[in-house]
């Protein structure tokens, strides 16, 4: 996952410091799936065939 | 054997004429009661022969027979005739035909009692009281419900539409603001000649078009701390259709102190949230985002835009969801967090989870302090 997290802060640089603090932890708005299910573990093995999901809260109604 | 048939102006012609023939409805029990003729028995034609007699025991008793189109009226009114029957008729189209002729109709009550829908009312709900999972006393129990509206805004409106629509009893409807033209891309309860209106009002008029037996308390406030308890008290589900995360919180915590589910969902731009957090045992709004996102990283829709289909498909899931609550049928998205992409049409399900330590609903033990209601963080 940390892995992943990188690639995709190379692709969109600064969109990691969006997700995860300075500790290193899933900052408390965000929320991490894969394949559906919450993830907290940025160690979590992921495959090139599962599906991860990065979200936050939304407000508008 | 002659079976003589009757047509449907001829029957109605009859009853108003002040005779009284039995009229027999030989179609199953749940068409039956979908709707029938005003005084019908029910005889669904598989008993007619075992249980007639016990029925109309004197054989030259006037007998207009009934189905649904006819077919199964003019066989049982051959097995009447059969049996002895002397004045037998077979409906012809049936009560179908009954119906599309406009002659009144009554959908009769579970015990066989008092009618609790006026023909107007069977006529109005006729789609859904054929189904099964809702029938007379589904249509009973959401004109008993009372649902709570947070907002008349994108999400409220189809929300408190089609609530309005399936008949649920009363409606509140809490929101401050006055509609404004930029709200009528997507604010469909709104309307242009009710720019500058309150948006309470507003919807009440539209609500009050559609169907006038929906009963609508008009909440003009903001919801705050103060008055969410009370506010909230009076109703059994909560539709969140509010527009910030300060009204999002003070929900979740006055809803869950109160043990009333909410119907949640949230837009921004192409993309929806939906879920349901009800009460005991399920993660609540704080176990799925303990705290809001920055304010630079949450614009409202007012700074990001939003596709003003987008809160129609989520307000009207909404809708889906406490009618669903209020029927206790199907299975609802209560630990479930429907996300919805309109670019690329997809809608994924994620599992929410319920943090035993969360400050609103968390038991186990580190649980943080108890928040105030409605505490931002």
């Amino acid at each position: 996952m940390a892995e992943l997290l990188a690639d995709l802060d190379r692709q969109f640089p600064g969109i990691r410091h969006r997700m995860i603090d300075e500790q290193g932890s899933v900052r408390p708005h965000m929320r991490i799936f894969v394949n559906g299910k919450q993830s907290f573990d940025l160690d979590e093995a992921v495959t090139s065939s599962d599906v991860v999901q990065i979200i936050q809260a939304l407000s508008g109604g | 054997m002659v079976i003589q048939e009757i047509g449907v102006a001829e029957v109605a012609a009859r009853l108003q004429r002040g005779e009284s023939p039995v009229l027999l409805d030989v179609r199953d029990p749940d068409e039956h009661a979908a709707g029938c003729m005003a005084g019908a028995l029910l005889l669904p034609r598989p008993l007619v022969a075992r249980r007639i007699s016990r029925l109309v025991p004197d054989k030259d008793t006037p007998v207009v027979v009934y189905c649904a189109v006819g077919i199964r009226s003019a066989m049982s009114a051959m097995t009447l005739i059969g049996m002895g029957y002397t004045q037998v008729w077979s409906m012809r189209g049936g009560f179908d035909e009954w119906q599309r002729s406009g002659h009144d109709w009554i959908v009769p009550s579970l015990d066989g009692g008092a009618m609790p829908l006026s023909a107007e009312q069977a006529m109005r709900y006729s789609r859904q009281l054929r189904l099964a999972e809702i029938g007379v006393a589904g249509q009973a129990k959401l004109r008993t419900a009372r649902v709570l509206c947070i907002g008349a805004g994108g999400l409220g409106s189809p929300a408190s539409l089609y609530l309005a629509a399936a008949g649920i009893g009363t409606l509140g409807i809490v929101d401050d603001d006055s509609v404004e033209l930029s709200n009528l891309q997507r604010q469909i309860v709104h309307a242009t000649a009710r720019i500058g209106m309150p948006k309470v009002d507003s919807a009440a008029e539209a609500l009050a078009a559609l169907n006038p037996e929906v009963c609508v308390n008009r909440i003009r406030m903001r919801l705050t701390a103060e008055n969410a308890l009370a506010i909230l008290a009076d109703y059994d589900v909560i539709i969140d259709g509010s527009d910030n995360f300060t009204t999002r919180y003070l929900v979740n915590d006055a809803a869950l102190r109160l043990k009333k589910p909410v119907v949640h969902a949230a837009i921004q731009s192409f993309e929806g949230q939906l879920t349901v957090f009800a009460a005991e045992g399920a993660p609540c709004y704080r176990c799925a985002f303990p705290e809001p996102p920055p304010a630079e990283f949450a614009p409202s829709c007012q700074d990001a835009g939003v596709l003003g289909v987008l809160p129609g498909v989520l307000g009207v899931l909404q809708a889906t969801e406490a009618i669903k609550l209020i029927l206790g049928i199907g299975e609802t998205l209560m630990g479930r967090l429907l996300s919805y992409d309109a670019l690329s049409m997809r809608f994924t399900e994620l599992s929410l989870r319920r943090d035993l330590k969360c400050p609103a609903c968390g038991t186990g033990p580190g649980k943080k302090r108890s928040p105030q209601v409605g505490a931002s963080q």
